[in-house]
């Protein structure tokens, strides 16, 4: 039992029951399909499942893979698993805090007090060089992306609630 | 072809483009030797693809691919520290010799090479574009859905080193194309009920999610602190006997010119790419070199000549089937194919009608990024180095505000970041689990004129198409191609194998 729930398969069975659950749903749809539509998804599941099925066996019954690739490397391991793990944990949580905090407050907020506060305790960088990246955010996001490009932002619920309590809005 | 030439001449060195070569000359110095700083820089221009003019950002990409491969080498040199994979094999002499107090001549070999290989890299490419032509013109839309689907497996099965992940994502990948309006029949396949899904998976928050953000993530893990004392005593040496380097270099001429045919015939196997290339011709030199044996990988500047001129002929041979076939051989090339997609330049045989000036740029940036940087690293690479000795939690946050600004661009709305956070989460297991990336985005790329070209071949032959005397022809290059560059992988994994355990 303890073999299935080893990082090393558990976590490739996570991937496979990912990409055959998108290969089953993809052909029960297709089915519904004018051959037009459906030649071409046909294809990709017919290339697909015999080695989603290969695959699976393999990770099942435990047979020898072979090992080794050029164009794609994994993560790199030292020899600080504890830290390394810390750090992925961090980043990571960095990453996901700062999306909800565009959601939240904007892209205009949120990405470079975000930066700010990561390269000053993390980074270990001066509030001085801190507020300097953070300012050339600001310059980016208004100066190439505000003026240049014209986009478009999404408008933040925090930021739409606090204008709501605004004489102008009421 | 000659008025091509001319054109492609006249439009390159236009204000816009010569300005953005300008941007981007700093950008590709610095970010060249920084772990993992290259796809990134490439996902943002890919975030522009659509505002811009191709020549634009088509300049932009190649130019800053191109430049960043030369600065590559200098942190292997200099500090032991490779700036990129395409480095790797340059560390087992270069960073002895700067140990010895030759980093200079280390360095000095290495620019020569550079600028040898990178000129004979863009020959090459020069060379096959006519002979293309030809081959091209004895093509229907039959052959060109053949190309293209086993184009993407040969990349898949040659890039995963395991046949049967690269075969698996490369079908994941075109299954995940196939979400939103059929090119076809114009129905809406597979969006599971959400609006967002209709106009397909877009492209930039995939390479986002898939690429950046897990090199970003990668780059805070591995975390290689940089000894500043080790640092400025290496970059004391960095410019002390650079001139004899690149005489060393041209007295090796043989060695330099074999590893840079190497390099470039290498980069035209499709998926086999740069990170195969130097360490392939790194092990040809050391079974061919007299003595080589005893000396590789203790500091003998011969090793630094076979990796780094193969490093950089590679990138003329790896243009040659990313314009003229749509199939990219590396990571950077899906995205330039994708940039090329993005700004409605269709690769494939109308690079070599329509967009000729287009693809004979592209000989002049490889070139020119060769001939100007080089002269640059000769004075401030010191300068340079220092500059890229960026921490990791510092420069992997820029990259992650960046690189998000960019996704948001595709469709301006928050499920483009929601898009870029699942598919981070795949590329996370993906690269933990040796699951080989690139096969999805090139999927996703060349699906729908994959799509388009079955259909019209089912349409025009029918099943008459598989006894046509090119498709059976291409079936066989095909199978060619792929045992040669299974052989060629093969090859250079062993060369890995042999410096690994070689190593002292």
């Amino acid at each position: 039992m303890r073999r299935w729930l080893s990082l090393e398969i558990a976590g490739e069975f996570v991937l496979l029951a990912l990409v055959g659950g998108f290969f089953v749903y993809l052909f029960i749809e297709s089915l519904y399909w004018p051959l037009g539509s459906a030649l071409m998804p046909w294809i990709a599941l017919a290339i697909g499942a015999p080695f989603w099925l290969w695959r699976v066996a393999v990770l099942f019954f435990q047979w020898k893979q072979s090992s080794g690739q050029i164009m794609d490397i994994g993560f790199r391991i030292g020899d600080d698993p504890e830290g390394q793990r810390g750090r992925f944990i961090r980043i990571c949580c960095y990453i996901a805090g700062l999306y909800f905090a565009i959601w939240l407050v904007g892209f205009h907020i949120a990405l470079p007090a975000g930066l700010l506060l990561y390269v000053r305790f993390y980074g270990k960088i001066s509030w001085v060089g801190s507020i300097v990246l953070a300012l050339f955010f600001v310059a980016l996001i208004v100066g190439v992306y505000d003026r240049l490009l014209n986009s478009s932002w999404h408008e933040p619920p925090l930021l739409q609630w606090i204008y709501s309590f605004l004489p102008e809005s009421q | 072809m000659l008025e091509a030439s001319i054109s492609a001449a006249e439009r390159l060195f236009s204000p816009g483009p010569l300005l953005v070569m300008l941007i981007m000359l700093p950008i590709s110095l610095i970010s060249g030797m920084m772990p993992g700083g290259n796809l990134p820089i490439a996902v943002i221009v890919l975030g522009f693809a659509g505002y811009l003019d191709p020549w634009i950002t088509v300049t932009a990409v190649v130019f800053f691919l191109a430049a960043s491969d030369i600065t590559e080498p200098v942190p292997s040199i200099l500090m032991g520290i490779p700036g990129a994979r395409s480095a790797q094999a340059t560390i087992l002499d270069g960073y002895p010799m700067a140990q010895k107090g030759l980093a200079g001549v280390a360095l000095g070999a290495s620019y020569m090479c550079t600028l040898v290989g990178g000129v004979i890299g863009a020959i090459a490419l020069l060379l096959a574009l006519p002979i293309s032509r030809q081959l091209l013109k004895m093509f229907s839309s039959a052959e060109f859905f053949l190309l293209s689907l086993l184009g993407l497996l040969c990349v898949a099965i040659v890039s995963a080193g395991a046949f049967v992940k690269g075969v698996l994502t490369a079908a994941f990948g075109l299954a995940i194309a196939m979400i939103g309006f059929s090119p076809i029949t114009g129905l809406v396949r597979a969006d599971m009920g959400i609006e967002y899904l209709w106009d397909g998976v877009p492209l930039v928050p995939i390479v986002v999610g898939l690429f950046a953000l897990p090199e970003a993530i990668d780059l805070v893990v591995a975390d290689t602190p940089i000894a500043q004392q080790r640092l400025d005593t290496m970059l004391k040496e960095a410019n002390r006997d650079v001139y004899r380097g690149m005489r060393e270099a041209l007295r090796h001429k043989w060695l330099l010119i074999r590893s840079s045919l190497i390099g470039t015939f290498v980069g035209m196997m499709p998926g086999v790419g740069s990170s195969a290339a130097h360490w392939i011709a790194y092990a040809q030199a050391r079974h061919t070199e007299k003595g080589a044996l005893e000396t590789f990988g203790k500091g003998d500047v011969r090793g630094v000549i076979a990796a780094d001129s193969a490093n950089n002929s590679v990138d003329g041979g790896v243009l040659i089937p990313t314009v003229v076939f749509g199939i990219p051989g590396s990571g950077g090339m899906a995205i330039l194919l994708a940039i090329l997609v993005l700004s409605g330049v269709q690769p494939g045989p109308a690079m070599l009608t329509r967009h000729l000036d287009l693809t004979i740029s592209l000989v002049y940036i490889v070139a020119f990024a060769n001939i100007i940087v080089v002269p640059i690293m000769l004075f401030a690479a010191p300068m340079i180095t220092r500059i890229a000795a960026v921490p990791p939690n510092v420069l992997a946050p820029v990259v992650i505000g960046i690189v998000t600004l960019a996704a948001y661009q595709a469709t301006y709305s928050m499920e483009d970041l929601l898009l870029v956070l699942g598919f981070a989460v795949l590329g996370i297991f993906m690269k933990r689990y040796g699951w080989p990336r690139p096969p999805i985005l090139i999927a996703v790329v060349l699906a729908e004129i994959v799509e388009k070209f079955l259909w019209i071949s089912v349409n025009t032959y029918g099943f008459s198409m598989f006894a046509r005397p090119q498709f059976l022809a291409i079936i066989a290059i095909m199978a060619l191609v792929m045992i040669v560059s299974l052989r060629l992988q093969s090859g250079a994994q062993k060369a890995l194998y042999e410096a690994a355990s070689a190593k002292p």
